[in-house]
């Protein structure tokens, strides 16, 4: 796999690359309570912290783990005065018509801007270090338990895997192809919206005829390696957690308790 | 229109503590009409110089010059570079999509300002370079033909804009003997008419037949360049450079091993017959 998938991905060999990805998830989790149920600076204080730590230790340069974060500020912007102006509070600060500005109201803003910030940036930090088919095995494992409600979860796990299986090699394809077009003079700016879609005809047919052609040799190396659904599968043991994975289970855990804690 | 590129260097995904520099400081210069091969081991950075050369990838570092232009600069016209440079991919035939063979190979003709009957007579003719009867299968649909003649169309569609410079990545990987000697010879008689060739390959026999100048790449940089014959002969004192002498030339380093006594600078098959007959005296032509 040569092109990080969705341009996020940045490979790496840092410990928190290296960690499992259900451990990951599970981490993405917890920090993501910690967040919502931190309500003392005490408490963002040391999500602060853990982040920073995180963001060392995995080595992301700032501007790739906060950046996402901070090009949505006219969104986070609206949301704070959203917060702020509307907050109904019995000692405003100042009044007129419908708008009250309280000293509760502005905290208000405050508190939610930063809690959607730092959720975008836990959230970035796991795409950023972990590959999305590591992401989607994660997933399908965590989803394991819902056999028991009736759900074919190994075909669902077979049909997501293969689907992002293909994701970089399309990709890579698609690559090469844009540039064929491009070099034999294909031009993907038009002004009007029909020559903007039959511009881009000579990119979608030849992606779509390797989309098939893929699909098609597939289908065959399953079939000629005797694959007949999942669920005859011998199930597959996953490789088992090991220290430095159970090691930032405890410290996430650890930080989402002591945000209950430090509650009151 | 000379291509020079001056301390070229290009690495895949800068951001990463994973990233690629897949060229470094690289410099060349590549004369008009000159048919020039660059090899070197899976990974060196072939398709990344060729693909900086059609620029497609901007450089990282470094320029590359076509009729002494920096084709990465802002105010640099990119349809002189699209009409001067033609590339050929290894799997050309995956970039078809046309209804018909005449407009595929058409494509690259559309924003070139030439009137329909001009157009038509440039596709023929680049079909019929490329062996077929244009007659016969203009109206076909290219996805119906097969592997081998689709991947002619997909050549004819990059002829048909008549760039002065063609640049091909591994042609010839996964042509047969026929196929690989009838395209070989196609692009002989574009590099007679004048074009400059380009070409990637890891096949030793075609480059030493083939080309005037050799650029073996390693990790990215120049490890050894010149004519054609110097750096095949200069293969064997570079023995850890991956890339294999061409048989007639380790034909000949055999046959020196046994005791024949054969003149310096075989590389081509011709070479290797030529200093045969001389040697064993026979004047009568190989069968
Ligand atoms: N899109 C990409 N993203 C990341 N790395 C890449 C990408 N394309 C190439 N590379 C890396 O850059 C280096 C040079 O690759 P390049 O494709 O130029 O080699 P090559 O000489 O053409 O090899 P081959 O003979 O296998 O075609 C390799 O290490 C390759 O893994
Ligand atoms: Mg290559």
């Amino acid at each position: 796999m040569k092109q990080p998938l969705t341009g996020r991905f940045i490979p790496g060999d840092s410990p928190v690359h290296a960690l499992d990805a259900r451990a990951k998830l599970i981490c993405l989790i917890l920090l993501l309570a910690a967040v919502v149920s931190a309500g003392t600076v005490y408490g963002y204080g040391l999500i602060l912290a853990v982040i920073s730590v995180i963001l060392l230790v995995a080595e992301l340069p700032l501007h790739l783990a906060v950046g996402p974060a901070w090009r949505m500020w006219p969104f986070l912007s609206v949301i704070f005065i959203m917060n702020a102006l509307f907050f109904t509070a019995t000692d405003p600060l100042w009044s007129w018509w419908i708008f009250h500005i309280s000293l509760a109201g502005v905290q208000q803003g405050i508190h939610v801007v930063t809690n959607v910030a730092l959720i975008m940036i836990i959230s970035n930090a796991l795409t950023l270090t972990t590959a999305p088919l590591e992401i989607t095995k994660a997933l399908a494992s965590l989803i394991k338990p819902l056999r028991l409600i009736g759900i074919p979860t190994d075909d669902v796990a077979m049909i997501i895997s293969v689907a992002i299986r293909f994701v970089p090699t399309l990709l890579e394809e698609a690559d090469m192809i844009k540039k064929a077009q491009i070099a034999r003079g294909a031009r993907f700016e038009s002004k009007r919206l029909t020559e903007k879609a039959k511009s881009y005809l000579p990119l979608i047919v030849p992606i779509f005829i390797a989309a098939f052609r893929r699909a098609d040799e597939l289908a065959l190396a399953m079939e000629a390696r005797g694959y007949h659904g999942a669920g005859r599968r011998t199930p597959q043991r996953p490789a088992p957690l090991r220290l430095p994975d159970y090691a930032a289970l405890m410290v996430c855990m650890t930080v989402s308790i002591l945000q209950l804690a430090l509650l009151r | 229109m000379p291509i020079e590129v001056e301390n070229l260097s290009y690495t895949y995904m800068p951001e990463s503590t994973q990233s690629v520099a897949a060229l470094q400081g690289i410099n060349l210069r590549i004369a008009d009409g000159e048919f020039v091969g660059i090899m070197g081991r899976t990974g060196s950075g072939k398709s990344t110089l060729i693909q900086l050369l059609a620029g497609l990838l901007t450089p990282t570092r470094g320029r590359v010059l076509l009729d002494g232009r920096d084709i990465a600069a802002k105010d640099y016209d990119r349809s002189i570079l699209r009409r001067t440079v033609g590339i050929v991919f290894q799997y050309p035939e995956y970039q078809l999509f046309e209804t018909t063979v005449a407009k595929d190979v058409a494509f690259g003709l559309k924003h070139s300002g030439l009137n329909h009957v001009e157009v038509t007579s440039r596709v023929r003719k680049a079909l019929e370079i490329m062996g077929f009867d244009y007659d016969k299968i203009h109206n076909q649909s290219p996805l119906a033909l097969s592997g081998g003649e689709k991947r002619r169309v997909a050549i004819a569609g990059v002829l048909a804009v008549q760039p002065k410079i063609l640049i091909f990545d591994e042609p010839v990987a996964g042509l047969d003997p026929q196929g690989r000697y009838s395209f070989m010879q196609l692009t002989a008689r574009l590099h007679q008419g004048g074009t400059t060739i380009i070409m990637v390959s890891h096949n030793t026999d075609v480059l030493s037949e083939y080309t005037e100048r050799l650029v073996v790449l390693e990790h990215g940089q120049i490890a050894l360049e010149g004519l054609t014959k110097d750096v095949f002969m200069q293969l064997p004192t570079h023995d850890h450079l991956p890339v294999a002498m061409s048989t007639a030339q380790e034909i000949a380093y055999m046959l020196a091993a046994r005791g024949m006594n054969l003149p310096q600078g075989i590389i081509t098959y011709d070479d290797l017959l030529f200093a045969l007959k001389a040697k064993l005296g026979g004047g009568e032509e190989a069968p």
